[in-house]
């Protein structure tokens, strides 16, 4: 099949979509556009909007993932449901034998994310996790920068992560609450920008936005210390609602130097007027600051599919957040620094 | 204008720098300056009246306030001696290190009633009062976060950092009272992370060069500094405040504006060098504060409380770092 009538050599990889929420709707729409060389046969989906689905014009609707994972044309899945489901879904994926691209998190515990990571192994599939970040050209820009010891040895990492509105109240206790959901990102960034391991966490969280968040036992803003494992320091902080957008920054302070990524905008314009200077507002969300990270992270997938390569995130990378998150609830249950278990 | 007879102790770098800012000032005059290492060419150059004896300061019946720019040790001392020679008081960061003797001296200096003004010259910097300014105005909404970045160009010599009390008491003490001064809140807990990446020697004399401090206020609020001895590209003085309706930051300062635009790449000014250059105006700022609450009779800006709570916030922090854990201050 050959939607767009281009002809390249190279084979194609049919996939299937398990949840079609809001990222899974973004994840297809990102293979149909920017990915020819794949196709994505199936969607799942408990409550699918058939709407969108008949414009997507995916062939085959599935009620279960186990007809995704029966369907031997099938090589690859994009597991994009609700976080609760993600560790079924992979362990039936991987038995089927299918690359598995999974959403964060893969769960909400170290035993889940590792039960999940080793059926992967066993099954020799490839497991690709969620850690779009990795793919945005600005934070790959420091790392190389950082990699290429432009900065030094690094010293002291600022990671500022804060949503443009807060959750729905809904959405908060399938989330994972705030470290899990949402900080699992800057724990992988941590990671991924100093190319070092986090070996103690502390957190400090607060409930300054919506009260209704502490009855739920979920927080809105923190500041999280991680002791680096080559003694650099790396401070996180995070709010669930900025009321100016996506502000998404980073900054990489060494030896030689500083590295930073700053907000980018819709536009670069600036205008000045005899009230003020105005420029942009940072993007609104995830949505608009990460789309290329998007659609090079499932390149990226579906690439080492075709050729036979290992991903760059790989099963450990979500082990390794997953006890960075948990050691940062830990953290703020107990008021304590906690040590970060593997 | 009715003009403020003063006197000075101390004229190693910032002391100078005291004097001939307060000779450009209208509304005070400085009579005599206090060193027992005196610059003599630069006093003559100024055609001060010198001398190596402070307490010709402290008897001159003349003389209605001093500023105490001497090594940090003599500040208590000074301190007390200027109150209870009924001088009003400007004394630079610590006026001890030790909690109990700063107590000591303040309630001195309460019982003579002379006015105290502690050098927390950041405070009169205009970026940051432009950030104060949108946080009383609540442009922002009620502040959720303040994050400070302030890093020196070089670490100072080991033998200061075996007196001075270390990183949080010498460095990240303006920090500190800079989270006090922009959220109008208090800190209840702090917590530190330390590293010694800068300079081994820092390490061996028992303080650390890297630096992260959370603190929790009492308005809810979180705040957290990040502190480093050696920023190569110059002295980084960042601060940020989030809150319910928006965020205000204020950057570096550099010396020109200008970028340049070539083949290599975009190239900017690096940040101005340190803190004399950055906080220029702001030393000038301050003083005039003081005169002006001298002439007017008014409260001085900076309180010897100020400056007690900044020091006991620094201690927690050591003690924090030191015992890996969170410390409750208490106030």
């Amino acid at each position: 099949m050959n939607r767009r009538g281009h002809s390249r050599d190279d084979r194609q990889v049919v996939a299937g979509l398990i949840g079609a929420g809001r990222i899974g709707k973004m994840h297809a729409s990102n293979i149909q556009l920017y990915l020819p060389e794949v196709l994505l046969k199936s969607v799942v989906d408990i409550d699918l909007d058939e709407a969108w689905a008949r414009k997507s014009g995916i062939p085959v609707k599935s009620l279960s993932a186990k007809e995704v994972y029966e369907d031997p044309e099938i090589e690859a899945v994009v597991i994009a449901a609700s976080s609760t489901a993600h560790v079924d879904l992979i362990l039936g994926a991987a038995q089927a034998g299918k690359h598995i691209f999974c959403e964060k998190p893969v769960a909400f515990d170290p035993g889940g994310v590792s039960e999940a990571v080793e059926a992967a192994r066993t099954a020799g599939v490839k497991l690709q996790v969620g850690f779009n970040r990795r793919f945005d050209p600005d934070f790959r820009k420091v790392r190389e920068i950082v990699e290429r010891g432009a900065v030094g040895a690094p010293h002291i990492i600022t990671i500022t992560n804060r949503d443009p509105v807060r959750p729905d109240l809904e959405f908060v206790p399938k989330s994972g609450g705030l470290f899990l959901d949402f900080c699992i990102h800057d724990f992988d960034t941590a990671r991924f920008l100093t190319g070092s391991e986090v070996e103690e966490v502390f957190a400090m969280g607060a409930v300054l936005i919506d009260p209704a968040l502490e009855r739920l036992g979920d927080i809105d803003t923190a500041l999280i210390t991680l002791k680096m494992s080559d003694g650099a320091l790396c401070i996180i902080d995070n709010s669930r609602e900025t009321h100016y957008g996506y502000d998404q920054r980073v900054e990489v302070f060494g030896s030689l130097g500083s590295v930073r990524a700053d907000n980018t905008r819709p536009t670069g314009t600036t205008l000045s007027t005899e009230t003020g200077v105005f420029m942009d507002k940072p993007h609104y969300s995830f949505v608009e600051r990460f789309k290329e990270a998007f659609v090079q992270e499932i390149k990226e997938f579906f690439d080492c599919i075709r050729n036979e390569t290992d991903p760059s995130v790989t099963g450990e990378d979500a082990v390794a957040a997953i006890n960075i998150a948990t050691a940062a609830a830990l953290s703020r249950r107990e008021n304590k620094p906690v040590r970060v278990q593997g | 204008m009715k003009s403020v007879t003063v006197g000075v102790l101390g004229a190693g770098r910032i002391g100078k720098l005291r004097v001939e800012n307060i000779l450009r000032m209208r509304g005070a005059r400085v009579k005599t300056v206090a060193d027992p290492f005196m610059d003599e060419t630069w006093a003559r150059d100024l055609a001060l009246n010198a001398t190596l004896n402070p307490e010709e300061i402290f008897s001159d019946p003349q003389i209605e306030a001093v500023i105490i720019c001497s090594p940090s040790e003599l500040h208590t001392e000074q301190v007390i001696k200027a109150a209870l020679s009924g001088k009003h008081v400007f004394c630079e960061k610590p006026i001890a290190l030790d909690p109990d003797r700063i107590e000591k001296a303040l309630k001195i200096v309460r019982q003579q009633g002379v006015k105290l003004q502690v050098g927390f010259n950041r405070r009169f910097d205009a970026d940051f009062m432009s950030l104060k300014t949108a946080v009383t105005s609540r442009k922002i909404g009620s502040v959720h976060i303040i994050k400070i970045t302030s890093r020196d160009p070089s670490p100072p010599p080991v033998e200061y950092v075996q007196t001075s009390g270390g990183i949080f008491l010498d460095m990240a003490i303006h920090d500190f009272d800079m989270v006090r001064y922009l959220s109008g809140s208090e800190v209840e807990q702090v917590y530190a992370a330390g590293s010694v990446l800068v300079d081994s020697a820092i390490g061996i004399a028992g303080d650390v060069d890297t630096a992260i401090t959370s603190m929790r206020l009492k308005s809810g609020a979180l705040a957290v500094i990040d502190n480093s001895r050696k920023a190569v590209f110059g002295y980084d003085q960042r601060i940020e405040v989030f809150g319910s309706r928006g965020s205000m930051v204020a950057g570096n300062r550099t010396p020109t504006e200008t970028v340049l635009s070539t083949e290599e790449g975009v190239v900017a000014d690096k940040p101005l060098h340190f803190f004399v250059e950055r906080y220029r105006e702001s030393y000038k700022k301050e003083i005039r504060e003081f005169f002006k609450a001298i002439r007017e009779d008014s409260d001085p800006p900076v309180t010897g409380r100020d400056g007690l709570l900044a020091i006991q916030i620094g201690l927690a922090a050591k003690q924090s770092l030191q015992e890996n854990r969170l410390v409750m201050l208490q106030t």
